[in-house]
């Protein structure tokens, strides 16, 4: 452990910080929260398509269909569903289904942890795109984003071990 | 190898028939699920929050006091939505509430097409499996619909109801 290079710009999160930085530790707090609320979310989204047969049945297809009636049919939501959304719906499937146990497990582990954050938000603005937009996306689309630009996974997650290891490597910023 | 395979009941003419049929009825009640979805409902779930249904109540032939009825129940305003966040995040440790949405309610108008004489608040209920709106409920399963007194009064069904409104004189009470 002696030959890990140190980490000087992040320190970690600990509980007492609470007395000497109580507004800088509630912030970490509330994104740590965020994080792994996240993190369940998408895995728990994972496992759903997994377990419905996601990749190996047209079900995201015939989920497309479905929406395309309850949508404004001059919508760009409509274009790309029927160009490129449903035509492409195998490989679509497998990104969604992997991506969002990539998302899920880097956010709940601290693990990549921007870089999940980035998948996550990827997800968001394809579901957005692609006819299921609602106002909670945008809520949730910031969530996301605070994962992107904040330093969570060397607060509290193993990118601060790999960080220390992997030095300069841009996976555990 | 081979021999096991030309022996094997899955290349007898009648187990393939058996095989067609059983997919048949498969397919079939998979249909007649599908036909079986609460009214005004999602495949999973609710109406989706940016989705508006509409519902015909017609009155049976014996309740010549009851005029028909257009529900259409209104999507979700943009608090709403957000508000969806936290319904979701409820629903993982508390079973699925009622949701509560807009609705207009559209008599036959005068000379033809359909005149809005109210907005109101109606309950969509999974749990019971009803809509409830003020002086009225309807069973989402059979489409029964009932006076507050619990008497029937008609049977209601999804519609267009865009097609409907086509040329009726408002949308607005």
């Amino acid at each position: 452990m002696s030959t890990l290079a140190p980490l000087q710009d992040v320190d970690p999160f600990r509980w007492n910080n609470f007395r000497t930085q109580p507004f800088r530790s509630l912030g970490r707090v509330f994104v740590l929260f965020n994080r792994w609320v996240f993190g369940l979310f998408y895995l728990f989204a994972s496992i759903n398509k997994f377990r419905g047969g996601y990749l190996f049945t047209d079900k995201l297809k015939v989920t497309l269909e479905q929406r395309l009636p309850e949508l404004d049919p001059g919508s760009f939501a409509v274009t790309f569903i029927e160009a490129f959304a449903v035509p492409f719906y195998v490989p679509i499937s497998w990104l969604i289904a992997w991506g969002e146990l990539a998302a899920g497990v880097g956010l709940l582990l601290g693990l990549c942890t921007r870089w999940a954050g980035a998948a996550a938000l990827f997800f968001i603005v394809m579901f957005a795109i692609g006819g299921f937009y609602d106002a909670s996306l945008i809520v949730l689309g910031a969530i996301a984003l605070m994962f992107i630009l904040t330093p969570s996974g060397r607060w509290m997650g193993l990118d601060r071990r790999l960080a220390r290891r992997y030095p300069g490597n841009i996976l555990f910023r | 190898m081979t021999a096991v395979t030309l022996s094997s009941p899955v290349h007898s003419v009648w187990s393939r028939l058996a095989a067609v049929l059983g997919l048949a009825l498969l397919l079939v009640s998979t249909a007649l699920r599908a036909d079986e979805r609460p009214l005004l409902s999602s495949p999973y779930g609710e109406l989706c929050t940016t989705c508006e249904g509409f519902a015909l109540c017609e009155p049976d032939a014996g309740a010549a006091d009851v005029q028909a009825v257009l529900l259409h129940v209104q999507r979700l305003n943009f608090w709403q939505q957000i508000g969806t966040i936290w319904s979701w995040l409820r629903h993982l440790f508390a079973p699925v509430r009622p949701e509560t949405r807009t609705v207009t309610l559209y008599h036959p108008g005068a000379e033809g097409g359909w005149q809005a004489v109210a907005e109101a608040r109606a309950v969509l209920d999974m749990g019971s499996n009803r809509i409830e709106y003020p002086g009225a409920w309807i069973d989402r399963g059979d489409g029964a619909w009932h006076d507050d007194q619990d008497r029937r009064m008609g049977r209601c069904t999804a519609v267009n109801g865009r097609d409907l409104l086509a040329g009726s004189t408002s949308e607005k009470p």
